[in-house]
């Protein structure tokens, strides 16, 4: 069947590439933090992940569809995998990391847009799942690592190594004077996920340039305050435990790449408003029950396969609501 | 502030013609006539046919006339192409069009517009069907003076040139179809137009201007009636069986025309654009001419192969150099084309938020890759306008009308013939309008929903006349919404005549617009609150 096509005379104002250079750009306070705290070996990390991204998404697509779709969406994937990665991991394992989320999570679901899960979520559980220890040695603030070594040697990462407020979290330490820490992100942490603040200049660029609806970020953060000054169940004032739940862990980074991704999350935009209650929800007890690292990223990976349903329940009614039948 | 529609976007300006006058092109060498259904030809092969002479008559009476004089070299059951001998010949007027107002009532008006073959501008349907489809339901009517299209600006030149005869038009419409209201939906920055049409309304009562947000599509009838009443009129019929009857500007001026003078209509007025021309104009051009002649009157680029579009930049129908302007074109394009891009669907919902049908056109997309077409009719693939947003604010770069198009014709072409048989699934007629509603549940139902099951009931002869949606023109008036005296209606017992300088038609005092076939006993009391929450609804949707 042959398309007669539509001769646009209008330039179109968005291509996935503009949009992908968005949520780029938005990636670029975070990232700029950690080269600051981490040093250099966070751009490394980042650059390997994305490098093997971009080529098995290239392979994969000639494979596929016998033709080069090359777009900027493996690279956002193979960014994300690396800033989720404590800086001190071996560099073959954001590599694999994003092998991982571009052949499992995008090539076997037929190429971009037709993904179910999160590619990066999934690529991150994926390592964390099979190389857990590497994946939980989070260093101390500006203890630089060199930057192009392979694997860090045990002495120098042992040096560097320190406990999360998250694992203080989990074992009910109180800390009360991390919070501004934790919001500037002088904290260990993941490369890209530990400055809040950072990630959430990302996430208003992002809304201000409409790339990302405000109704999902805002219901997800109401709700999650809701959740958490509701039930505070470690030995914290609420206001406290409610500041320390949203400035910790990977809360805002999954906030602002996941749970706002056009492909894994609902179209409709009540759609969108449940998914992101759920989330915020899902995100809450896993915290509260699991209180393993990156649990975020698994909850992501289980409302991912909510989405679908969602968005069917949630298409909306016609205008006129009367289904035309005939012509 | 002005009326808004739901859904749809605004686009950035463009340039055209609306400042110009409008180019008469006279003669081009062939014109394709094209014979609606159950119209046949009345001339032959070879006949030699002079300009307003009849070429095809309907069984319903509906005439169509050459309009261009010359030889018809070609004459089949759908078409009669004319070769112009650029002789001007033309046929007599008609000695029995109407002599005073007084000759106006249903049945003339009906009459009148059959014999003059007068079609709507932007259906290209005969304007009989859709008077009588709306007589007796309705109790105003609506003369759409918007742009359709970015680049279009031959409805703001065709209002300012002609303001007296679309109001005098108007006029008719009002008396042959008995009703006391008309609204003039103009967009709300055509001071021009507004001005010129003001000059005129104010001494015919019942009629007032609405100033419309410029959105695009909102030239479509049932988004223009959205922002003026602020109601869903439902898809399961057209706007005028509703009981709010659209016509356009150019269609009641030329109804007016045909009137006085007695000559049928015969031309058409158009916009064309894009860069292969100069710069947009405003052009009349008989009906039928032929795309290559008109081409090469407005002069073409030599920079690139031109290639021919109907329709607005957002929608158009690519067409050969080669075809005819046909009855509803309102917009010739001369562009320079693209190869076709291969997109990718990610799923941003772009196409979603900003279509006015409230569809999700990424489904027809999706149904358009495996070839499954009949799944989307249940999405709304028919309620579907094409207006071509979806394609143009897509970042997959899908062209989404096409594919929608294409899925519309692969599944009407093998259907034809069934389509008589299954007389159930067919929802033109009331009761399965209503069974088809009652097995879908409505979210939200309009006020318009129910009257008009009301109506299917049996229960309403007709429309009421109902004051909501005057008050919302009203509440607009501030500075956009011109208000006449509606109330005096009634008193004025005086109705200026049609032409008061064209000695032709007499003035006529104490004509009484006959009482319009309303049943105000009947009118909801719920409606008020119901169209209040559509506001309501309307202003959640601009998110
Ligand atoms: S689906 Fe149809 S009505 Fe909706 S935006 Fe696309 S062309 Fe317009
Ligand atoms: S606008 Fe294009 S890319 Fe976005 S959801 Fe619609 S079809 Fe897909």
């Amino acid at each position: 069947m042959t398309t007669n096509n539509t001769p646009l005379l209008f330039k179109r104002r968005d291509t996935i590439n503009t949009v992908m250079v968005n949520v780029l750009i938005a990636m670029l306070p975070a990232l700029c933090w950690s080269v600051y705290v981490f040093g250099f070996r966070s751009i490394s990390v980042c650059a390997a992940a994305t490098l093997s991204a971009m080529v098995l998404h290239t392979v994969g697509d000639i494979l596929i569809s016998r033709k080069v779709r090359f777009d900027l969406s493996c690279v956002v994937t193979g960014v994300l995998v690396g800033m989720a990665m404590p800086v001190s991991v071996p560099l073959w394992l954001p590599a694999a990391a994003s092998a991982f989320a571009v052949i499992v999570g995008k090539i076997f679901f037929g190429g971009t847009g037709g993904n179910l899960f999160n590619p990066a979520a999934l690529g991150i559980c994926f390592s964390y799942l099979t190389f857990g220890g590497y994946m939980t040695a989070f260093t101390k603030p500006f203890a630089v690592l060199p930057a192009f070594y392979i694997e860090i040697p045990g002495e120098m990462l042992d040096s560097a190594r320190t406990v999360t407020s998250f694992e203080n979290l989990r074992a009910g330490v109180v800390d009360p004077t991390c919070i501004s820490e934790e919001l500037y992100g002088l904290v260990p942490g993941s490369i890209g996920t530990v400055s809040a603040l950072m990630l959430f200049i990302g996430l208003v660029y992002l809304l201000l340039t409409r790339t990302v609806h405000f109704n999902s970020a805002l219901a997800f953060l109401l709700v999650y305050t809701l959740l958490s000054l509701t039930f505070c169940y470690a030995d914290y004032e609420p206001t406290q435990f409610m500041e320390l739940q949203l400035l910790s862990g990977n809360l805002m980074f999954v906030l602002t790449f996941m749970l706002n991704d056009y492909t894994t999350t609902p179209t409709t935009s009540i759609g969108r408003l449940i998914f992101a209650a759920l989330a915020a929800g899902a995100i809450f007890a896993v915290r509260a029950f699991g209180m393993v690292d990156y649990c975020e990223f698994f909850a992501v990976l289980v409302l991912n396969v909510l989405s679908p349903i969602i968005e069917k329940h949630t298409y909306p009614t016609v205008f006129g609501a009367h289904v035309r039948k005939t012509l | 502030m002005a009326l808004r529609s739901t859904g749809g976007i605004v686009l950035p300006k463009t340039k055209n013609p609306s400042k110009d006058e409008i180019l008469l092109y006279d003669c081009p060498a062939l014109a394709e006539i094209r014979l609606p259904e159950l119209c046949a030809p009345v001339v032959e092969k070879g006949e030699y046919v002079r300009r307003y002479q009849k070429v095809a008559c309907g069984e319903d009476g509906f005439s169509v006339y050459a309009s261009i004089p010359g030889k018809v070299t070609v004459c089949a059951k759908d078409r009669i192409i004319i070769e112009n001998d650029m002789s001007q010949k033309t046929a007599e007027s008609d000695a029995n069009k109407p002599r005073t107002i007084d000759d106006i009532n249903y049945e003339s008006l009906i009459e009148y517009s059959r014999r003059y073959g007068i079609t709507g501008a932007y259906s290209g349907v005969p304007l009989y069907r859709k008077i009588s489809g709306a007589y007796g339901k309705c109790s105003r009517i609506i003369i759409n003076c918007i742009e359709s299209d970015p680049y279009s600006g031959h409805v703001r030149a065709l209002v300012c040139a002609h303001a007296k005869e679309i109001v005098l038009g108007a006029k008719i419409l009002m008396i042959g179809m008995g009703v006391k209201k008309c609204v003039f939906a103009l967009g709300a920055s055509y001071s021009a137009a507004a001005s010129a049409i003001k000059e005129h309304i104010s001494d015919v009562p019942g009629m007032v201007i609405a100033g419309i947000k410029e959105k695009y599509p909102v030239g479509n009838e049932y988004l223009l009636l959205n922002a003026v009443y602020g109601k869903e009129i439902s898809r399961s019929r057209s706007t005028a069986e509703s009981g709010y009857p659209v016509f356009s500007a150019e269609t009641v001026c030329e109804l007016f025309n045909a009137l006085r003078s007695g000559l049928p209509s015969i031309y058409k007025v158009l916009t064309v654009a894009g860069k292969g021309f100069s710069k947009p104009y405003a052009v009349r051009v008989p009906q039928g001419c032929a795309v290559a002649d008109l081409a090469d009157f407005i002069g073409t680029t030599e920079k690139f192969d031109v290639s021919f579009a109907f329709g607005g930049p957002l929608r158009s129908v690519p067409v050969d150099r080669g075809s005819f302007l046909e009855r509803n074109t309102n917009m010739l394009l001369a562009y320079k084309s693209k190869k076709p891009s291969d997109g990718t669907c990610i799923r941003c919902a772009r196409c979603t938020s900003f279509c006015p049908m409230d569809l999700v056109p990424f489904l027809f997309h999706d149904s358009y890759s495996v070839g499954r077409y009949s799944d989307v009719v249940g999405r709304g693939l028919y309620n579907c306008i094409e207006c071509g947003i979806c394609t143009y604010v897509c970042v997959g770069k899908i062209d989404l009308l096409a594919e929608i198009r294409a899925q519309k014709s692969a599944l009407n072409a093998p259907e034809e013939l069934a389509e008589e048989q299954p007389e159930t699934i067919s929802d033109t007629s009331d009761e399965n309008a209503v069974s088809a509603e009652e097995e879908k549940p409505l979210d939200h139902e309009s006020s318009a929903e129910e009257i008009l099951d009301a109506v299917a009931d049996g229960i309403l002869s007709s429309i009421s006349e109902d004051e909501v949606p005057v008050e919302t023109v009203e509440e607009a008036a501030e500075d956009t919404v011109e208000e006449a005296a509606e109330e005096h209606v009634e008193e004025t017992a005086e109705i200026t005549a049609l032409e008061p300088d064209d000695g032709k038609i007499e003035e006529n005092a104490g004509e009484d617009i006959p009482a319009p076939a309303v049943d105000t006993a009947a009118e909801t009391a719920g409606e008020t609150d119901a169209s209040e929450e559509s506001e309501a609804e309307k202003k959640d949707d601009n998110e």
